[in-house]
């Protein structure tokens, strides 16, 4: 028995030795990615996070793609040549016949929430870390803000009432039931985030991608003008417009190789050939006309009837679209092709132009008194360069059409004319007229089906 | 086995079991099953003894010292104190043991190196052993010899006239002669281990009885967890395939060698090429949140979660036993939910060195069971569609336009380019003869070819044992471009080092590399794979050019003016790009097994499974891609490396002991395993040329990578008790605490209990009645399911980059919400059994009855997706399953010289959903051609759809009744269940689930002389399936191209009227598109009844071969999966759980090959 206490004490032991120390091993931390938990603690992680926030936006379901291709495929502007493609995502938005189960208006609401969060979480933390410098976390919440804004202003105008959410999320289990917020609100929180967002940003950002307080001052602008508060929008276009010049020649606005010039008051920023081919945007690929270039699918194509809008000396005709040898088909030439790689693309989306804020401004003092001499003026500095002759219109609705029409004309395929429908209230007027069946329903896309799904509680659109 | 004696009331030895008998029975069927080496060793030995005075009993032990003759005796029947003097000079043992037992009450027969020590029959005085006692009345003498399966004599069988107590054995030739009492009396045969035979003498004179091995009965050995159990107490669910039933036979994969062998295991063949493991699924689903595998334990070591049994050589399996049951699994805790699969590698055992040879040569065949329509038929399917889709488009817009509009008006009036015709099928359409037809799936799918041969080398020294092989194979798959060689080897030593201290240890190591079709890389370069490709290859495009090159981008450019699939020719971009993959895995263990003192002992393990997988692809230029002409495509390269380390460690205490009639086994251990793992994938771009094909070529590159370690941490205990074999018990209790896991939800633990009563050994059951056999069974378990991902306990940190001035800048977000309170899904589970013996065994009927409870599911939870989420991981959810089991077996019926035996298996699983996340009613998942509901009160995954009422072929009718927004004639009449007067998802119905009502199976094994004969149903029935490739080309929407099924039943107003599936139209809106697809008519019926294996085999009589040296020849034929019954039109079936990452959408076939059928001959030769 003695030999057998002796064993058993060896076997004791060494079981005792490796329970204790192996149980350490519970505890495991990843090794190639970083926990959330130890965080957003200093400067240069909330600089990380705040670059998320723009990266964000830079993703294929916002302004890599979906985002310039909802303000317009559904308006006047383009056609899609081949409907069937892409599970009909894109031709249903054309023909007013979108279903709940739509991947694109999916991509659009949960990127968007993404994005939001990101926000969120910024502003959230950034309090509680130190900066350096006061004048750059300053900008940063400002930024944070602003983006914050974009994107709520974004999803009321594709969806009407959205949940709003401000704070960073703890638990994702605490949404449920949330409902969606009265656009009201929501832009009650827009002019708000937009207030304070100008109170502190600079006038120029630390690098040509920042949000700066003309950026801001823009978009409240625009924000005023689709609520129609055409006083509030003139204040916020007065403050900033002196900042920002037009580019003399159309040609030069866009390009890869124009990027950040004078008229860009903020842009989402692409490039080619950078991490894996994964910060360009497919948006040309899919807009070029099928079977042209590689993966080309004839999405979001100018139609003939905005074509031929534009007057044969009109120089943005030749600046603005293309032609490519394969094809009678026009496409955009506000994006730049990368031929290396079409679906990395290069060319940065222009969210905010200085010639949009001209045509809004104009159309802001033509709202406030008819026929302004400001607002021809304004409209003219823009057909000027187009190399067209000064507006004949007058009177406030001579006027006012001769606006959506240069706006229509200056800002095509970027994004802007179904908004632009929408907040002038034309849209039904208009499609109508063009042979598409339209109703008041199609103004607002459905909430996607699989946030229905998730929680029943939330109330989709009527008509869907 | 015991009654296998006792029925027969024989005068004759009555083999009570002790210890050292159930070894040496074990001894014997080893050696039984294993090929029998040098067979007349035995009479031939010549012995040399000079002992004196000294007892039998040291005779004996002498004798076996000094040859390799064992004695196998009860100790009742030999009187082992007897004390002799023997002095024998070089002397034939037969003369010896004459010598030494002669007027004793026992004698001897000697069988190979075995020396029967049984009782003299009918020992009353000095009389002459072998013969009997004349009794009173006797009429008849018959006389034969008994043999076994292999034709080798018994020697010591028992043969009694039935109802008489008149006895006699068999001599060492397995000759006997009896005298019986009438010319029809009826001889009972019995011998050990051997399925006892009952034969009418019917007045022949010479009867011949050949036994066959009774492989269930017996004290077959269970191997359970840490431990084995003899099959009588087993008290849980424990399904066992032998040696015997994996290596008669081969087949092209292991897992085809055990589909529908087992009640309640269902193993499917879902994959593409011969890379891709069968899916195994033991009792249904057994999670729809966290992995469905089931744990694999070899020798002692649990392998990684997402192990197969690929890398497994099936020559050096010994056995597998699959735990059905939580409490037979809970012993494995928190890995056990999915059941557990316990395999043992081969062992020395003969004392011989034992030469074993095999090879087995066949091929393979097979594809979809759904054809493309030829060129012609495809020329006026697209010519209708297109047709429609102008007009119906134009329509929409208020424009009247006619089907007969040339290109220039339809252009004109504003239509896209799929609404206009395939100018290039002008030919076709005009019925020109003699134009290219090519038949894709032709192309794609091959006759291969399968050659597979194992060496191995056994002995079971002194005190050391080994087995060691080596295998070699090379299987082709039957989809071009994919292809397998293999090389397997297996080492096991153990050995007695010390009279208290055993080592021992396993190795099992495989390499395999070869092509893949496309998949396994992760490259999204449609149509690469070309079972996802042949099916958006039109007719009218070839495969070859004239000179016998690759038609390069022909399809690419003929399609581009009226934008048809814009696709490479598949063949074409699956010969031209590497797609390569290597593979090496080791799983080795080592044991050293201390004996403390009597029945008392200590086990140490090491074990490890360490993987090394490569993959390779790299695509040329010169080959187009999707919408991308050859001279636009992109040279690119991946690779990807993989490795993951197991360690195991672990340490048990093993208490066995029996007093009285109690018998008591107890087991405690500790257990800590870790595993780590990482991955490197490397793509490269921007190459000069080809010329380098791999990623050095580029001059580009973008890599990820990724590690995680996960560690598990177990203590465990179990107690079996019996008291006098009748009333047994057992319970076991394991506490896990893995790193998985929320920092509140570290550990969990999983107790189980189980009983047992073996009616049958009780005094008042009748004996000799048709029943024999009954034993009850009860079982209670937990178990727990840890199958997540290592750190989802933890919020993570994205990267999302973003780009400054042409710059990279890194950004950083929370990815994922960290959950402290995460832990596993816990299953409790009933199991009650009940099995059954009549006919003295020779037929057993097992059945089960379980119902199981899952909790704390852990599900990907949708959320708001205004948190930021999309989904949250929660243990949230609850399902039960249920099922009922039975399993039929019978052997040792005869029909003349045929001897027959059967089986047939049926089993039954339901599942219920009982909670999801909060206030969530159902999980709707969307995949292909149906949508899946998961829905609190029903099964998981079932297919969720619009119901068809045919087709609306008036206008009349859709304006009468509810349809669709853009509805027309041609389209789907869609049925509004809901009869609220609209077409809304409310109308969607459940039609059904992948998970069958039951499976089955069913086959027969056959023996006549040397020849043996088998084959094995299987089927399923009440399945649903959801088949991507039958709505792909069954939709009518005209871009990919259309199946046989679909075109002869497609409605057209003139050219097919009475057509129910919806008319060509690529016009498909969005509002309607959706629905078209998402329709019953795209669910089909999955049932089927399949011939898996039919299998002949011949043994060489070992007589015979002798005189070549060899003692086992034999050879064989198999055919798998040589025909099918069903009704599925699609690519195969039981794709249908691989298809899609999601049980929630189980049922989604896509991403499969085809059933495969394949003959193969084979042969093994022992030396």
């Amino acid at each position: 028995m003695k030999n057998f206490n002796y064993s058993t004490s060896i076997f004791v032991l060494i079981l005792c030795i490796f329970s204790v120390g192996c149980e350490d091993e519970l505890y495991q931390e990843p090794t190639t990615q970083v926990l959330s938990s130890s965080f957003y603690s200093n400067e240069s992680e909330i600089e990380t996070a705040v670059t998320a926030i723009y990266a964000g936006l830079q993703n294929g379901d916002l302004y890599g793609t979906y985002l310039p291709a909802i303000g317009e495929v559904p308006s006047d502007n383009t056609f899609e040549e081949v409907p069937a493609n892409d599970g009909g995502n894109y031709s249903s938005m054309d023909e007013f016949s979108v279903t709940t189960n739509n991947g694109i208006i999916a991509a659009i609401w949960e990127q968007s929430y993404i994005v939001i969060q990101r926000a969120n979480i910024v502003l959230t933390r950034i309090e509680e870390v130190a900066y350096n410098d006061d004048a750059t976390k300053n900008a940063r919440i400002g930024e944070s803000k602003f983006l914050r804004a974009l994107t709520y202003f974004n999803l009321v105008r594709i969806y009407g009432d959205v949940p709003l959410v401000t704070i960073e999320t703890t638990d994702p289990f605490a949404f449920f039931g949330q409902g969606r917020t009265d656009v009201n609100e929501v832009y009650a929180q827009i002019e708000l985030d937009l207030t304070e967002a100008i109170s502190v940003l600079p006038t120029t950002g630390s690098d040509s991608s920042r949000v700066t307080k003309g950026a801001a001052q823009a978009l409240l602008g625009k924000v005023y003008l689709t609520r129609k508060n055409y006083s509030a929008a003139k204040t916020q276009f007065s403050a900033m417009i002196n900042s920002y010049t037009l580019v003399p020649n159309v040609a030069n606005i866009f390009g890869v190789e124009n990027e950040n010039n004078s008229e860009v008051i903020f842009a989402i920023q692409f490039a080619s050939g950078l991490n894996g081919n994964s910060e360009g945007s497919n948006a040309l690929q899919q807009f070029t006309p099928s079977g042209t270039v590689s993966g080309a699918k004839g999405h979001n194509l100018p139609n003939d009837e905005l074509l031929s809008l534009y007057d044969a000396d009109d120089l943005r005709l030749e600046a603005y679209f293309q032609l490519h040898p394969d094809s009678p088909l026009y496409y955009t030439n506000k994006l730049t092709a990368n031929e290396d790689n079409q679906a990395d693309g290069g060319s940065d989306w222009i969210v905010l132009r200085y010639s949009d804020i001209v045509l809004s401004l104009a159309e802001v003092e033509n709202e406030l008194q008819g026929g302004s001499s400001t607002a021809i003026s304004l409209l003219n500095s823009i057909r000027k360069r187009a190399g067209l002759p000064e507006t004949t219109a007058t009177t406030q609705d001579e006027l006012r059409e001769a606006i959506a029409l240069e706006r229509r004309l200056e800002l095509s395929l970027e994004g802007q004319r179904w908004f632009d429908l929408l907040r002038t209230d034309k849209a039904i007027e208009v499609l109508s007229s063009k042979g598409k069946t339209i109703s008041e329903n199609d103004l607002l896309m459905p909430i996607p089906q699989n946030q229905l799904d998730a929680d029943p509680t939330l109330e989709q659109n009527p008509g869907y | 086995m015991k009654k296998l004696l006792n029925h027969t009331r024989s005068p004759f030895p009555l083999f009570k079991l002790n210890l050292k008998m159930k070894l040496s029975i074990l001894l014997i069927f080893l050696a039984l099953f294993a090929m029998k080496a040098n067979d007349g060793y035995g009479q031939n030995t010549k012995v040399t003894l000079q002992l004196n005075n000294v007892t039998i009993g040291q005779v004996i032990d002498k004798i076996e010292g000094t040859t390799e003759l064992e004695f196998v005796y009860i100790i009742d029947d030999v009187d082992l104190k007897r004390k002799i003097s023997v002095q024998a000079e070089n002397e034939l043992i037969s003369v010896l043991l004459d010598r030494i037992f002669s007027n004793t009450k026992t004698t001897y027969n000697l069988n190979g190196q075995r020396v029967y020590l049984v009782k003299r029959p009918n020992f009353k005085s000095q009389k002459n052993p072998g013969t009997l006692q004349p009794k009173k009345i006797q009429q008849n003498t018959v006389s034969g010899k008994v043999t076994d399966e292999n034709g080798d004599p018994l020697p010591g069988a028992n043969i009694i006239e039935k109802g008489t107590t008149n006895g006699q054995i068999t001599d060492f030739d397995g000759n006997y002669t009896i005298a019986i009492s009438n010319s029809n009396a009826v001889l009972q045969v019995s011998y050990l281990g051997y399925v006892t035979k009952e034969i009418n003498v019917n007045n022949q004179a010479v009867v011949n009885i050949s036994l066959l091995p009774d492989e269930a009965r017996l004290e077959e050995v269970v191997v359970i967890g840490y431990g084995s159990l003899s099959k009588g107490k087993v008290l849980g669910s424990i399904a066992k395939v032998n040696t015997e039933t994996i290596n008669r036979y081969a087949s092209p994969s292991f897992e085809q060698t055990l589909a529908g062998t087992m009640p309640g295991i269902n193993i499917s063949q879902g994959g593409r090429d011969p890379f891709d493991d069968a899916v195994v699924n033991i009792r249904g689903i057994g999670s729809f949140g966290a992995g469905q595998k089931p744990l694999i334990v070899v020798d002692g070591v649990p392998l990684s979660e997402d192990s197969s049994l690929g890398s497994l050589n099936t020559n050096d399996i010994l056995s597998i036993s699959v735990l059905k049951d939580a409490a037979s699994a809970s012993i494995y805790g928190s890995r056990a939910a999915n059941g557990v699969i316990l395999i043992s590698t081969k062992k020395g055992t003969n004392e011989e060195l034992q030469v074993s040879f095999k090879a087995f040569s066949g091929v393979q065949f097979g594809k979809p069971n759904i054809k493309p329509v030829d060129a012609y038929d495809a020329a006026l399917f697209f010519k209708e569609a297109r047709d429609r889709g102008y007009v119906t488009a134009m329509a929409a817009n208020g424009v009247t336009v006619s089907e007969n509009d040339d290109v220039a008006t339809r252009l004109a009036n504003g239509a896209g380019k799929r609404q206009l015709r395939l100018a290039y099928t002008e030919d076709y359409l005009n019925g020109v003869q003699g134009l290219t037809n090519t038949n894709w799936i032709d192309e794609v799918y091959k006759t291969s070819f399968l050659n597979n041969y194992h060496l191995s080398l056994a002995q079971a020294m002194d005190k050391t044992n080994f087995y060691t092989s080596i295998g070699y194979e090379t299987k082709d798959g039957v989809t071009i471009g994919s292809d397998l060689e293999k090389i397997t080897s297996n080492i096991t030593v153990s050995t007695q080092v010390s009279e208290r201290l055993k080592f021992n240890l396993n190795l099992n190591t495989s390499y395999a590399e070869g092509n893949v079709t496309g998949h396994n890389n992760g490259h999204n370069t449609f149509p690469a794979d070309p079972n996802g490709g042949w099916d958006i290859m039109y007719p009218f495009f070839p495969v070859r050019n004239d000179d016998g090159s690759f038609a390069i981008g022909n399809q690419l450019y003929a399609n581009t003016p009226e934008d048809g699939a814009l696709a490479e020719n598949v063949v074409a971009m699956t010969e031209l790009s590497d797609n390569t993959v290597e593979r090496f895995r080791t799983i080795a263990s080592a044991t050293l097994e201390y004996n403390i003192i009597k029945d008392l002992t200590a086990k140490g393990v090491v074990g490890t499974d360490y993987r090394n997988n490569l993959s390779k692809y790299f695509r040329p230029s010169g080959i187009g891609q999707y919408r991308t002409l050859p001279e636009n495509a992109i040279i690119t390269a991946t690779e990807n490396r993989n490795i993951s380390k197991n360690l195991l460690t672990e340490f048990t205490l093993n208490y066995n002991t029996n007093f009285n009639k109690h018998n008591v086994d107890v087991i405690g251990g500790y257990s800590f395993q870790t595993e780590s793992f990482s991955r490197t994938n490397t793509n490269a771009n921007d190459f000069e040329n080809d010329l380098l094909r791999n990623i050095s070529g580029g001059s580009t590159w973008t890599v990820d990578n990724d590690e995680s370690t996960w560690a598990q941490v177990s203590y465990f205990g179990r107690m079996q008790y019996d008291f006098s074999n009748k009333y047994l018990a057992s319970a076991s209790i394991r506490t896990d605490g893995s790193s998985r896991f929320g920092d509140d939800t570290k550990w969990g633990v999983f107790p189980s209990a189980s009983v047992g009563w073996l009616l049958s050994e009780e005094d008042f059951f009748p004996e000799d009645s048709f029943i024999n056999n009954t034993k009850l069974r009860a079982s209670w378990g937990q178990v727990g399911n840890n199958q997540i991902g290592n750190y989802d306990s933890q919020g993570i940190i994205n990267v999302d980059e973003y780009t400054v001035d042409g710059q990279l800048v890194v950004g950083n977000s929370t990815g994922s919400s960290p959950n402290a309170g995460l832990s596993w899904e816990t299953s409790t589970s009933t199991n009650l059994g009940l099995d059954l013996g009549f006919f003295n065994n020779k037929i057993a009927i097992s059945t089960e009855y379980y119902n199981t409870e899952t909790e704390g599911v852990l599900l990907n939870v949708p959320v708001p997706q205004q948190s930021g989420f999309n989904s949250s991981l929660q243990n949230i959810g609850a399902f039960k399953n249920s099922g009922f089991e039975i399993d039929l077996r019978g052997n040792g019926f005869n029909l003349g010289e045929v001897s027959i035996g059967f089986n047939a298996n049926f089993s039954t699983n339901k599942n219920e959903v009982l909670e999801l996340g909060p206030d969530q009613e159902e999980i709707i998942e969307s995949g292909g051609p149906s949508f899946f509901r998961t829905k609190i009160g029903g099964p998981i995954a079932e297919l969720y759809v619009y119901k068809s009422l045919g087709v609306y072929k008036t206008q009349a009718e859709i304006d009468s009744s509810p349809s669709l927004e853009g509805t027309v004639t041609g389209d789907y009449w869609i049925a509004d269940t809901n009869n609220d007067g609209e077409i809304t998802d409310d109308d969607r119905v459940g039609v059904g689930t992948y998970n069958p009502d039951f499976t089955y199976a069913f086959g027969a094994n056959l023996q006549y002389r040397n020849f043996d004969f088998n084959f094995l149903f299987d089927g399923v029935e009440g399945r649903s399936v959801s088949s991507y490739t039958f709505a792909a080309i069954g939709s009518g929407e005209a871009f990919k191209t259309a199946s046989q099924y679909y075109f002869d039943n497609r409605y057209h107003p003139e050219n097919n009227p009475d057509g129910f599936m919806s008319q060509p139209n690529t016009n498909r809106s969005q509002a309607r598109r959706a629905i078209g697809d998402r329709i019953d008519t795209m669910i089909q019926d999955g049932d089927y009844l399949r011939l898996r294996t039919l299998q002949l085999g011949y043994n060489f009589s070992p007589k015979d071969l002798k005189s070549i040296g060899l003692s086992n020849l034999r050879l064989y034929l198999t055919g798998n999966n040589l025909f099918t019954l069903t009704n599925f039109v699609g690519v195969n079936s039981e794709g249908g759980s691989t298809g899609s990452s999601s049980v929630l959408r189980q049922g989604y076939v896509r991403g499969t090959g085809p059933v495969q059928t394949s003959i193969i001959a084979g042969l093994n030769i022992t030396f």
